[in-house]
């Protein structure tokens, strides 16, 4: 029975990321064409609409190239990741990461057809919360003293690649950098396949994802907000939820509302389905 | 007190490893492909250069700098790219993009909505102070000439006068080996 909630949520998110997919993706870049319509002039409306019109990695790479910031006021756009992913996260934790990213969707689908025993399990050998901070504050400041990795070392317009290939258009495929074809294989390879849960790239390389995190830590207490939590006196301690977190969130050593990282969950949910004796729900706190 | 120590370390290791890739990009990218910005109208200096700080009408690709991946997969496919060309004139313009001096194997891409990949022309009206982005991929020979550097020029052209607008130059440059006296090409 929790292995088939777990088949059918795994589904449901299939479907959702399918949504995410025609939303930010071309050739559909639905919301992208959306902004277009409402603002014609700005970038969004002169511009090809793909997934780079709603980047969060371009913003925090300006904050080495102030020339850059005239772009926040040409493409409402940029404010999607800015603002109202960061709130949404408040509000309901980092939904966009467990649903609708189609970039971390694919290489944790993809590892579920590799065995868990050729896979790293990073929640084993390394503390995951302070490398994840490090890497952030590394993308944020080592722009200033050496090249910025927010657009050469991408998994976005990689997926974006992969999409367009898809549906026709090889250009993506037309020019290789080294960096480029460094970060499509550390997304896919290592950090995907080879990681148990398969979001090796959403815990450490992607900066939108552990800003969404921190705004969802910081506010996971507030007596407002829903998050993946966890009932002690409930929980038989056998670890089925900490074996499927994708984000290898769960810590069943800690059997209390600690138990979910709040830091890494992504609130997909995968573990709610998957308990035994219903012990996860995703509810504001008690 | 060890928990936080160990909390440091990670920390430092994550910054530590974004500054690797950061300094391996730094090495590789000027070998991999010539990024710029390009003003019209503008000439000399003013048309543009490597960054917005460096305007020094001149895009250097330094070959030699090709990572090893590059090497192996696709040494000779060089991106010359642009998010910012942009009117710094006064007036609106419709402009159309001209190459001249590359090998003849080059593809051009804007993201622009009204880019028209035949004519290489952006088919709207540029207001003072739009910007529209600009690739260009060049295909190398298959020996870049170590003597005699690659080079070729990027032009904006007034799409209804055909009146040259800006022209940036970029060059492939290769230093190649060091020539020793008594190697056969040394002078």
């Amino acid at each position: 029975m929790p292995r088939s909630a777990l088949a059918t949520n795994r589904l449901k998110r299939l479907a959702v990321f399918a949504v995410g997919l025609v939303l930010f993706y071309a050739p559909f870049a639905l919301l992208v064409r959306f902004f277009g319509l409402l603002f014609p002039a700005s970038a969004a409306g002169t511009s090809v609409a793909d997934a780079h019109g709603a980047c969060l990695r371009m913003p925090l790479g300006w904050l080495a190239q102030p020339w850059m910031w005239a772009s926040l006021g040409n493409n409402a756009l940029y404010w999607l990741p800015i603002a109202v992913l960061p709130i949404a996260a408040v509000a309901a934790g980092p939904l966009f990461c467990g649903w609708l990213c189609p970039a971390g969707a694919l290489p944790e689908y993809l590892s579920h057809a590799i065995p868990d025993r050729f896979k790293f399990d990073f929640k084993k050998h390394v503390d995951i919360v302070p490398l994840r901070y490090g890497f952030l504050a590394g993308i944020l400041f080592v722009p200033f003293v050496a090249s910025s990795v927010c657009c050469s070392f991408c998994n976005f317009t990689q997926m974006q690649n992969i999409v367009s290939a898809a549906s026709g258009n090889l250009s993506g495929f037309a020019f290789f950098s080294s960096m480029g074809l460094l970060a499509a294989a550390v997304w896919v390879v290592p950090l995907g396949l080879f990681t148990k849960g398969g979001r090796g790239w959403c815990l450490f390389l992607c900066p939108a994802g552990t800003v969404m995190g921190l705004a969802s830590w910081a506010s996971a207490r507030l007596p407002w907000f829903p998050r993946v939590r966890a009932n002690a006196s409930l929980c038989s301690g056998c670890g089925t939820c900490s074996d499927v977190c994708p984000m290898r969130a769960i810590d069943i050593s800690e059997s209390d509302e600690r138990t979910v990282n709040d830091h890494l969950c992504v609130q997909c949910q995968d573990c709610v389905g998957t308990c035994p004796t219903g012990a996860l729900e995703y509810r504001k706190p008690s | 007190m060890k928990k936080l120590g160990m909390g440091i370390f990670w920390v430092a290791l994550g910054i530590g490893l974004i500054f690797a890739l950061g300094a391996y990009s730094k090495s590789v990218a000027p070998g991999e492909r010539g990024s710029f910005v390009m003003f019209y109208p503008a000439s000399g200096a003013q048309a543009g250069g490597s960054s917005p700080r460096s305007l020094t009408g001149l895009v250097t690709v330094k070959l030699d700098s090709r990572g090893a991946i590059k090497r192996l997969v696709q040494p000779r496919v060089i991106q010359v790219s642009s998010h910012s060309v942009k009117n710094v004139g006064d007036t609106p313009r419709r402009i159309r993009f001209e190459t001249a001096g590359f090998p003849e194997d080059t593809e051009a891409h804007s993201r622009d909505r009204a880019w028209n990949p035949e004519t290489r022309e952006i088919e709207r009206d540029l207001a003072p102070g739009a910007a529209v982005d600009f690739d260009l991929l060049v295909t190398l020979p298959d020996q870049p000439a170590v003597s005699t550097p690659v080079s070729g020029t990027i032009g904006v052209v007034d799409a209804r006068t055909g009146k040259r607008l800006s022209t940036l130059a970029v060059r492939f440059q290769q230093a190649g080996p060091a020539q020793k006296a008594g190697d056969c090409c040394a002078p």
